[in-house]
């Protein structure tokens, strides 16, 4: 059906002027139509016989529909050449006209020319931006596409919307937590809703879940990949707890570390002296850690922005010092820390048979939540394995951790004399937000100075 | 409620205001006799006579002068160019006095400057065009670009009402492609009032006329795939109703803009520029706009084709402003 105006969408058969199987010249009359502007013959569009009418007179179709195939001269007159593709007889497109298109039917290769000029005046056939079913190529608007992409892969892939950035404010989502996010955008973009995920998250199970999945993916540059020979070992749910708070912890603090040396001469002599007597009258070991407990507790009282948290602008100051102390479990040597609630109240009988209470529950597995919680500071020991120092990560939320090295006997010079000594070093990691390294020396000191104040025996009887 | 066309819309509205108000006119090339190039006037002639529905000279400039004329003197004109390209030979007329009698002397200027536009059936150069933008550039021309039956005949009525000049833009391939309910009673599409035609939550289309179909075809497609567009009509280009797009484009904070006039200057980079003002904080991926070529319309079926936004050059773009 040839368009017979801009506009016109559809045309009527009026009459067929040539039959099936009649010869037709091209450019002779081959059928009238009728259309909202013209009335008018139709001539072939070329040479051969009329091989099928596919549209009867009376029946109004769209422009561009095949009405009839001719066949050339010398082709079987069943076959239907140049037949459109999406012909709207069979694949009626809403709206458009749905026409055959001059590329489909080149494409079809096997007679472009019939379908080609449906009549001399009308030219090329109709559908233009209409139609739906033909990829064009050109798209020359992808330019602004790639512009954004570029600028964001030149920053990093670390650039945020201005949405992202007023969601994430509205909600007091940090940079750090953003940036900390898996993006669903392209290359790795956080989009806006995968801040509204994220707030979902955390609002749904801040305590479980959420923090391992926000703690994002690290870039593939960091990322070992497995090879074959590797041992891949699942982790724990210990294991995947301390890595998460681990993780968090050195994200959430900036850390340092103060160092000290201290004389454990006099805690030496009192536990050779006084370690059997007390164990009997008390019911628990005298350790170094009941001895170092009770000091850095003490000194604490004196120190409290090291028995504190920070939240938001603030340094919340506890009233009471709840001490963790950890313990590494026997079997897999993960890392627990139970809690001695208040334990500023105690005297050196309750630190040890707190100490020795926690110890033995945590290695038997008898902890209970309560057991683990509460926390305001964190006494460590690597020392029990032979270390001589270490540099402990914070346990969220407390801003300070006490480590124990090894005491061990070291020549040391003492009033200008070379003297054997028991020596222990001290490493207190604190959070650099709540304190400067003042403090955290000062804080050493005093522990330092309680320690080798220590009497050389003890009157157990008195305790 | 009969189902007309978008042309017969146009026709229905023309029609109804001129047996309303007998200060109606209309004029222009062929209108009369041969009831207009696309039929639009088709009876007219008979039914209203030659003093209100009159066949002028080929001389744009000459009847818009004429009409305007007419309006200073109480008519109220409706002049039909026969395609919309045509409407540069009275450009002077339309932005230097139509636009401007209001502001200079007071004096109102109720002429409706009808123009047929747009391409996708191999006009050429001089009958495919889209001229919104030469119009919205200047204060004191209303500027509307219907894309449905409904509105087609509804802002018409408006138009004709209004004590402004209106270009009114109606899109040849809509004219008996487009079909819909249309209320024979009065009704007025009020100037200046977009229409969200679809409604989303993750990608604002801002488009007009022809587009609104080829947008509403995307959306329908990304719908299956997942994802759901919003798609504002605006309707009217000037006034504009900025809040329509701005409170979408709020809601889902990402915005592609669709027109079928060429990409450079087109009206398109004005959406765009205030939604950068107004809804910066709001938006989550660049500004998009799809628009014609830079290139005068082709007359080549395969050129014309790679010349126009399409629906798979929307689709597209909308893909990759959805995966930003």
């Amino acid at each position: 059906m040839p368009q017979m105006g801009e506009s016109i969408a559809e045309g009527t058969i009026v009459k067929w002027l040539k039959q099936a199987g009649e010869a037709v010249a091209r450019d002779e009359p081959l059928f009238e139509i009728t259309t909202d502007k013209v009335d008018t013959e139709v001539p072939a569009p070329a040479a051969g016989t009329l091989a099928e009418i596919l549209v009867k007179a009376g029946e109004t179709v769209d422009i561009g529909t095949a009405v009839a195939t001719i066949a050339e001269v010398g082709e079987s007159a069943v076959s239907t050449p140049g037949t459109p593709a999406g012909s709207s007889s069979t694949e009626p497109a809403p709206r458009s006209a749905g026409g055959p298109s001059i590329p489909s039917t080149l494409q079809e290769g096997a007679r472009p020319a019939p379908a080609a000029a449906p009549t001399p005046e009308t030219g090329d056939a109709p559908g233009g931006h209409f139609r739906t079913t033909q990829p064009t190529k050109t798209v020359s608007f992808k330019r602004e596409a790639t512009a954004g992409t570029a600028s964001a892969a030149s920053s990093g892939g670390r650039a945020f919307s201005p949405a992202v950035l007023a969601t994430a404010r509205q909600a007091g989502v940090s940079l750090d937590t953003l940036t900390g996010l898996a993006g669903s955008g392209r290359g790795g973009r956080v989009t806006k809703r995968d801040v509204e995920r994220h707030l979902a998250d955390r609002g749904a199970g801040a305590a479980s879940a959420a923090p391992v999945a926000a703690s994002g993916t690290p870039p593939p540059a960091y990322l070992y990949q497995p090879k074959p020979g590797d041992e891949r070992v699942a982790m724990s749910t210990v294991r995947k707890r301390i890595a998460d708070h681990m993780t968090w912890s050195t994200r959430i603090s900036p850390h340092a570390t103060a160092i000290a040396e201290c004389d454990m001469s006099n805690a030496a002599a009192l536990v050779e002296a006084a370690g059997a007597r007390f164990e009997a009258s008390v019911g628990a070991p005298l350790t170094y850690t009941a001895l170092v407990a009770q000091a850095a507790v003490k000194a604490l009282g004196e120190f409290r922005t090291l028995n504190a948290s920070v939240v938001g602008d603030e340094v919340i100051l506890k009233p009471a010092v709840n001490l963790g102390v950890a313990v590494a479990l026997p079997d897999s040597g993960e890392l627990i820390v139970p809690v001695v609630r208040e334990a500023d109240g105690l005297s050196l009988a309750g630190f040890a048979k707190a100490v020795k209470d926690l110890a033995v529950r945590a290695r038997s597995r008898r902890l209970t939540p309560d057991d683990v919680q509460g926390g305001t500071f964190t006494l460590t020991n690597p020392g029990i394995f032979g270390g001589l120092t270490g540099t402990p990560i914070l346990n969220q939320p407390e801003v300070g951790i006490l480590g124990l090295g090894a005491v061990t006997k070291r020549p040391v010079v003492l009033d200008d004399a070379i003297a054997i000594r028991s020596i222990m070093m001290m490493s207190l990691t604190f959070d650099h937000r709540a304190a400067d390294g003042m403090v955290a020396f000062q804080y050493l000191a005093r522990v330092r100075e309680q320690l080798e104040a220590l009497p050389t025996d003890l009157d157990t009887s008195k305790i | 409620m009969a189902v007309i066309t978008y042309l017969d819309a146009i026709s229905q509205g023309l029609r109804d205001e001129m047996r309303r108000d007998e200060n109606v006119i209309v004029l222009g090339e062929d209108i009369a006799v041969f009831g207009g190039a696309f039929k639009v006037t088709r009876g007219f002639l008979e039914e209203f006579g030659a003093d209100r529905v009159i066949d002028t000279p080929i001389s744009e400039s000459g009847f818009t002068g004429a009409a305007c004329g007419a309006a200073v003197e109480g008519l109220r004109p409706v002049v039909e160019f026969q395609f919309a390209d045509f409407i540069a030979c009275a450009f002077d007329q339309i932005v230097n006095y139509a636009a401007k009698n209001y502001y200079r002397w007071g004096i109102p200027m109720p002429v409706v400057f009808r123009g047929p536009s747009g391409g996708g059936f191999r006009g050429g150069p001089y009958h495919s065009q889209n001229p919104e933008a030469w119009f919205t550039h200047v204060p004191g021309l209303k500027v509307v670009q219907p894309a449905t039956p409904y509105d087609a005949k509804g802002l018409l009525v408006a138009a004709i009402r209004d004590n402004n000049p209106v270009i009114y833009l109606e899109h040849k391939h809509l004219y008996r492609r487009i079909k819909e309910e249309v209320p024979e009673d009065d009704y007025v599409v009020p100037i200046g009032v977009a229409e969200v035609k679809r409604e989303g939550s993750d990608l604002t289309i801002v488009t007009y006329g022809a587009m609104v179909h080829e947008s509403l075809a995307v959306a329908e497609r990304l719908s299956r795939e997942g994802a759901e567009c919003e798609v504002v009509d605006l309707r009217s280009l000037s006034p504009l109703d900025r809040d329509a797009f701005l409170t979408s484009v709020r809601k889902t904070g990402r915005a592609l803009v669709v027109h079928e006039a060429h990409l450079t200057g087109g009206f398109g980079g004005e959406v765009a520029a205030i939604i950068a003002e107004q809804a910066f904080d709001a938006l989550d991926a660049p500004v998009t706009r799809v628009a014609a070529l830079d290139v005068p319309s082709p007359f080549a079926a395969q050129l014309e084709d790679a010349m126009l936004p399409t629906e798979e050059k929307i689709y597209t773009a909308a893909r990759d402003v959805l995966e930003y």
